[in-house]
This record gives C-alpha cells, structure tokens and sequence, in this order.
C-alpha cells in the first residue's frame, strides 16, 4: 500500500520550504504522497475549502495513526530510507534535516487542516469528527514542538522561546526568525481555536487541557487570559453551578455560593491579567465589567465599561459596552440614562434585538405598553430573522473569533 | 351560544368595575387598567382528574386573607388565546424540531375556530412568527418555516410572549418548549417573572432536558419590582426561571422528552386550560399596593387547585 503510494509521486509536493515561503531559498522540492497527505497538501496549495471538505469525509477510525505514519515515518522513509526517526535521526543527520525541514511545513498545515476541520463538522452538527479532528490537530502541535526540538547534537532550526520573552507571545508579532515564529503563530492559533471551539460548544470540562497547554506555551498572550477568564465567568453561571453541584453532599446553596464567588474572582484576575498583557483589549476591560455587574459592584462596572468604549473603534465593543451601561444606570434607578443609552447601543448595532427588549421593559416599567407593544414588530420573521447581536455570543467566550482566527492560520500555512 | 353568553357575562362583570373605579394616573401602572378586576384561572381536580360543573358558589377566594365576591366561568366556554413558545435553538435540530411542529401543529388543530393563536420561537434571537390571530392555517403555516440553530434565550422569548398579550380580556394559556438552559437572553428573570405574575395568564412549560428542567412551579411571590434591583446580579435566578415562572402563573412544568410524549403534552396542556374556571372579583377591604397572596378554597372533599399564588397591585 505504501508502496503503491510512494509509486505516484509526481503530483503531492510536501514541499520542505513552503512554510518558510519568502524567507529563505527553496530547497530542492521532496515529493510524498498518499491519500491522506494529498489532501494536507491540497490545503497547503490554498483550496482550503475542498481540502477542509475531503478532509471531513475521511474516516476517523484510526486517523490519528494514519496522520503520523504519514507525516511522520512516511517522510523519513522517503529521506533517510527508514520510518524509523530515531535511527534516522542518529545515523543520517543530514538527510534529517530535510525530514525536519519537511516536518517544518507539513505539520502546522495538518494540524491547521485538522482544527479547521473540526470547525466545520462542529457547524454542521457533526460533533464526533468535530471532536476526533480537534483532538488530533492538537496532538500534532505537540508532534510538532516534540519533532522539531533541538537535539543534543544541535538541531538545523532553533527551538522557538516562546516562554522567555513577548517576540512569540502574540498572534500579530514576530520573531526573530520569521519561520519559526509563523510555526509558533500556526501552533499558538490552532491551539487558540480549539479553545473557542469547545466555547462555541459550551464543552467546559474540556477546555481545561487545552487552556492549561496554552498557558504554559504562550503565558504572555492576552487572548489566553481572556479565555481563561472566560472560562471560570461560564463555571460561575447558575446553570452551570447546578449541573457541578449534582452528586454533591451537603449545603449546595452554600457549595454554589462559594465556588461562583472563586469563579468571578478568578475570572476577574484572569482579565485584568489580559488588560496588563494589553491595555488596548477592549473586551477584557468590558468583561471585567460584566463580572463586575455579576458581583453587584455597578459603579465599578459602569468605569470598567467606560473604559472598553475609550480603548476600542470597534464597533462590537462600543455595542456591549452601551448595552452594559444601560444596564447598569437600570440597576441604578436612572431609568432615562438606561433609554438613551440602549438607543446609543442600537445606533451602534441597528440589526441588534437585545436594546429593543430592554426598551420595551422599561417602556412597560413606565406603563407604556403600547410603545412598547409597537416595539415587537422588530422581531417578525422578516426583520427579526435577520437579526444579529454581538450579546448572544457574549457567553461564548472568544468564539467570535474563530472566522478570523481561521482566516489568519489559513493564510499562515498556505505555501 | 353558550361560549358568547359566558364570556358577555365576564365581561359585564368586569367592564363596570373598570369604568367605576378609574385609578388616578400612576408613575408606574403596571396593568392598573385591569387590576380593579382581578382574574384568577383555578384548575380543580380530583385524583388527577379536573372536576367540572362548578359554580361561584363552590368557591371560596381570600385576597390577602379576606374573603371576596367572585364570579366564576368555565374557561371550557369562552373563546381563548394560546401562545405557542417553541424553542428552536441548535440543540433541537433535526428530529426532535419536527416532533416540536407537529406538537404546535396538534395543538393548533384542537383550538375552535374563534380561538385565537399566536408563535414565538427562539434560539439565539426571538421571532414572532405569528402575532394572535383566528386565523390557524398561518399558525400551522409559521410552524412549518421554524429552523433550529443558534443558543438559547428563553427569558427574552418568555417576556415577548407575556407582553404579546397584554391587553386581551381572554384567558391565555402562553405554552413554553424547551430543552436547555438560557444561554442568550438580556432581559434579567426579575422583570419576567414580575410581569407575568401581573398578568391574567397561565404559563404551562413542556421541557425535554432531563431531571434539571423537570422540577414542580415554585409558588411564591415573585420579584415585586419590573424594573431590575441594583444588588441583584445580572444572571440571578436563570436556572429556576421556568420553576419561578409557572408557578407565579398557576402553571405546572410536564415532561416531553420524546416525540409521541411532546405531542401528548402540548395537547394535554390545552385540554387542561380549557377545565380551568376563570374567577373573577374586584378586590374588597384589600386596598394596597404591593403583593397580595391569593387562596382558592372548593367545597369539594379531596380537590386539589392549582391557581396563582398571589398579584402584585
């Protein structure tokens, strides 16, 4: 079967230099092939779409060995005419290069077409290959960092530091070596993205490996803070701390009390972590907000969004932090300041549907029901089926972010 | 006939009392306009089963501990609203959405003809897919266009629902589905749950997600403030919200797990309704503002009442 494959070789580049496209001068092209590889190398090409789609049809039983024996061992044979690397790795150090050259490319573009994959399946429902694909694409980041460690000897492509300082830290900086660190970015992001995948999923018992991997390789990103603390604000939710008091013996009220006061604590030093990292981020200064509106705290939140609204021309984030402020005047009393500022947020967000039920709460609350009555006639199919609204995706952490998350791996891998 | 007579004796009842005792304008009139008259839909059983034939006089009705004069009418003979809230978020796709219309359809099917219907769905987003209308072929029509995706926002559906009929002189039966937890809603549960109480309306859930969301209304009062308190936080009593709703109303929280159970109850639900008495009294000796407990008492031996427990004036 190997064989039969290695026999059609013509076509499928694994191209050793692609992934450092720009950078430094092609070296001769190493051509591998296989059902599966083809399709990595599809994805490479930049037909991400159809590669994304055959990758989605393939089956999963036993991908995860099929993607290393290919990646992998299949790769080494091909160069050092043996599937075993180890020995490769001693007996023929220079052919090894190649293999780790070849590594270099092709495995942030699997692990890229894995986790886009997962993205896919998960829209359409699919959430067993949503998962096994998830799975897989961070397992062959950590392929990836294993692989292309220095060895004792001295390895051709320095190890990437990306704990020692901010040059990998950030999804938009690079470092020194642009090669390596366009690896760290492919491997900070799909690791990034499979945390907003299990967001997008409301999976939070599965965030936590993820999460805890991506502490620890890139402690200086903002965007993993924000996750963390998006993570102990969805655990702190009453309907979460339900389902994790089920089982439990004694004062559940007590239980729950306690832990959602650990949870927003945590969620709060985890976003003023971000803000530290970043002090332009917007949405951890509006989060910090939110937690604090959770704790009561109304004027320290309604600083915190003030804040988020200064930091950010985005509009999303002028939206929620109007909204939030509206909030927090209603909670106040300030009814009119509530009004204006929810038609602020719906200026700033006019297909949004939360400012118009808060508006027609506080057009009854002043015994306006027919204004507020009036007001429903946003939410018929034709106008209210088209409705988008930043707030819906505000407990799903950083999901918001996948499109451009993926746009970004995708531009990142492509050769 | 009959169900025009019924329903001309309720409202003659009720429509004096309104023109005599027009409040003074309030900052915050929550429903003045007809909480002179105070409505309460009674469902009277026995081992389960409703007990018809009942008249005023086999009721006994105490606002705040004194007793009142009441009027009663079966719901069976007067012309009804019904507000169907289906929740089409993700997690419904597929089988479980067309067991979810052909329920709606069902219980659309039952209605008379001079019944009216409205829809509700929602997932991240609420849509009125069908404002009250006679007209049921539209009902069965919205139905058919509903589509699941996105999360959940139950507590915004919930309040457009309650304030979609606000102002109808019928007994109205607001009908909720869902199979998860809010994940999406702005609108805090307080205000919701406040207004609904208000309002002369049942709110009966069906709920298809296990042991959590299959728990007994919770009949006491409820928030007495529409608007949201400074202190409370923003999520405080989502995950009790259905519990805390249909027990404010006098509804009950049934099992629809299935495809042939949710057909059952949506049709069970409204068959229910329809053996409720509507009671109505203007309240006597109780004038003040604030929350009003409300017992029903039958002269029937082993009755069990299901009713609101009480009325914020």
């Amino acid at each position: 079967m190997r064989r039969r494959s290695l026999g059609s070789l013509a076509t499928v580049a694994l191209v050793a230099a692609a992934f450092a496209s720009g950078v430094t001068p092609a070296r001769a092209q190493v051509s591998v092939s296989s059902p599966y590889l083809d399709i990595v190398n599809r994805y490479q090409s930049g037909d991400q779409a159809k590669a994304v789609a055959d990758m989605a049809a393939y089956p999963t039983a036993k991908l995860s060995e099929r993607a290393r024996k290919d990646l992998r061992d299949l790769t080494c044979q091909v160069l050092c005419g043996t599937a075993d690397c180890r020995r490769a790795r001693s007996e023929k150090p220079e052919e090894f290069e190649r293999v780790l050259e070849a590594w270099g490319a092709s495995l942030p573009a699997a692990a890229a077409l894995h986790v886009d994959t997962a993205i896919q399946a998960q829209a359409e429902d699919r959430r067993d290959v949503a998962e096994a694909h998830r799975v897989l694409a961070l397992e062959l980041v950590d392929l990836m960092e294993q692989e292309l460690a220095p060895s004792t000897g001295g390895s051709p492509i320095t190890r990437p530091r990306i704990t020692d300082g901010p040059a990998f830290s950030g999804p938009t900086q690079i470092g020194p070596d642009t090669r390596i660190a366009r690896r760290a970015q492919a491997s900070q992001l799909i690791t990034l993205l499979s945390v907003w995948l299990l967001q997008l999923r409301g999976d939070l018992a599965q965030i936590q490996a993820p999460l805890a991997r991506a502490q620890q390789r890139f402690p200086q990103d903002p965007l993993v803070a924000l996750a963390l603390g998006s993570l102990h604000e969805a655990n702190a939710a009453p309907n979460a701390l339900v389902e994790a008091s089920v089982g439990r013996q004694g004062n559940l009220e007590k239980w729950r009390q306690e832990e959602r006061a650990f949870r927003l604590e945590q969620a709060l030093a985890a976003y003023r972590q971000a803000t530290t990292l970043d002090p332009t981020l917007a949405e951890a200064h509006l989060r910090i907000g939110h937690v604090l509106l959770l704790t009561g705290k109304v004027d320290e939140a309604d600083a915190a969004f003030a804040r988020a609204s200064a930091e950010t021309g985005d509009k999303r984030w002028r939206y929620l932090a109007e909204m939030l402020r509206a909030d927090a005047a209603d909670a106040r009393g300030d009814r009119p300041g509530a009004r204006q500022r929810y038609q602020a947020a719906l200026a700033a967000w006019p297909d949004a549907q939360s400012p118009v039920l808060a508006l027609s709460r506080i057009d009854a609350s002043s015994g306006e029901w027919t204004e507020a009555q009036a007001r429903l006639a946003a939410l018929s199919p034709r106008t209210g089926g088209r409705a988008e609204d930043p707030w819906w995706a505000y407990g799903f952490g950083q999901a918001w972010r996948i499109d451009a998350g993926l746009t970004t791996l995708r531009r990142l891998v492509v050769r | 006939m009959k169900a025009i007579l019924a329903a001309a004796i309720v409202l003659a009842v009720a429509a004096p009392s309104v023109a005599q005792q027009e409040p003074p304008p309030q900052p915050t009139p929550l429903f003045r306009a007809v909480a002179n008259v105070v409505r309460v839909d009674t469902l009277v059983t026995e081992r389960g089963k409703p007990i018809g034939k009942l008249t005023a006089d086999d009721f006994e009705l105490f606002d705040d501990g004194v007793r009142q004069q009441v009027t009663a009418a079966s719901i069976e003979d007067v012309e009804i609203d019904v507000v169907l809230v289906l929740d089409t978020s993700r997690s419904v796709a597929g089988t479980r959405l067309q067991a979810l219309r052909d329920a709606a359809s069902a219980l659309v099917r039952s209605l008379r003809p001079e019944d009216r219907a409205a829809v509700v769905t929602f997932a991240s987003g609420v849509t009125v897919n069908a404002p009250l209308t006679t007209d049921h072929t539209a009902v069965s029509r919205a139905l058919e266009t509903a589509e699941a995706r996105g999360a959940t926002s139950l507590v915004d559906a919930a309040w457009t629902s309650v304030l979609l009929t606000h102002g109808t002189d019928r007994p109205t039966l607001v009908l909720i589905f869902s199979d998860g937890a809010d994940t999406a809603s702005w609108l805090r549960v307080s205000p919701v749950v406040a207004l609904a109480s208000r309002a002369n309306l049942v709110v009966d859930a069906v709920v298809a997600g296990g042991a959590r969301l299959l728990r007994q209304p919770r009949r006491s009062p409820p928030p007495a403030s529409a608007a949201p308190a400074a202190t409370e936080p923003r999520d405080a009593g989502v995950e009790n919200f259905l519990v805390d709703l249909t027990g404010a109303t006098g509804g009950s929280i049934v099992d629809g797990s299935t495809g042939s159970r949710l057909e059952g109850a949506f049709v069970a639900a409204l068959r229910e309704f329809r053996t409720r008495y509507q009671l109505s009294y203007t309240p006597t000796g109780v004038d003040h503002a604030g929350w009003h407990p409300l017992e029903v008492r039958v002269r029937r031996q082993g009755a069990t009442i299901r009713a609101r427990p009480g009325y914020t004036q």
